[in-house]
């Protein structure tokens, strides 16, 4: 599955580490989920919509690949 | 590393877990070699013998809890390596008790060897525990 993670925490110029503490995550998960190495569970995309304050939808792309969809 | 893996227990929750495991682990082997000193009154050691698997049992309970505390990435890997490891040392078991059954190997642990001290769990812990730690490194860097 494909994501815009990565461009959405560039955009706020947050590193890594803070978009971890924001949504209550270690920071390998975060680069695993930018590198499309991991998939995040459903309650951890909400969260990951929640602080970017957009849906789901514009968050992930589901269509087979891996890594940033931008 | 082979204990705790690839993300360590550098954190809060890794610490609290090797404190409570080592804490359970002294238990353990106290109450193993207690239970088998033949000078000890029958109540002392039939109660060393209880404590034998109640330490096992806080040391799973600790693990559980060091996975709740983990995020789901984390929790994850610890739980494929495990399966691995665990799984690998089953398959492991069941070769040699295969080789043995065949008289492939001189050796197995039977019914009489298992009359005395199973000290066999021992080196299969041992051998589960090496094989989880190098899993976990692989599953981690399998997702970085």
């Amino acid at each position: 599955m494909r994501n815009h993670i990565r461009l959405l925490r560039a955009e706020r110029r947050w590193s890594q580490a803070e978009l971890a503490e924001r949504i209550g995550v270690s920071r390998q998960t975060v680069n695993a989920i930018e590198n499309g190495r991991y998939d995040p569970s459903l309650p951890l995309a909400f969260r990951l919509s929640e602080v970017f304050e957009r849906p789901i939808e514009r968050l992930f792309d589901y269509r087979d690949g891996v890594g940033d969809a931008s | 590393m082979l204990g705790f893996g690839y993300f360590g227990s550098g954190t809060p929750e890794g610490r609290r877990h090797r404190s409570r495991s080592l804490a359970w682990l002294a238990v353990f082997m106290v109450a193993a070699l207690a239970a088998s000193v033949d000078s000890l009154p029958w109540p002392v050691r039939i109660f060393c013998g209880v404590a034998v698997p109640v330490a096992v049992a806080g040391i799973g309970w600790s693990s559980v809890k060091y996975l709740s505390e983990l995020d789901e990435l984390s929790r994850l890997i610890h739980l494929e390596a495990s399966a691995f490891s665990y799984g690998a040392v089953m398959v492991l078991a069941g070769i040699w008790f295969s080789a043995g059954a065949l008289g492939l190997v001189e050796h197995i642990p039977g019914p009489r060897a298992l009359s005395g001290l199973a000290l066999w769990v021992l080196p299969s812990l041992l051998i589960a525990e090496a094989l989880r730690g190098h899993a976990m490194v692989f599953f981690a860097r399998s997702r970085r």
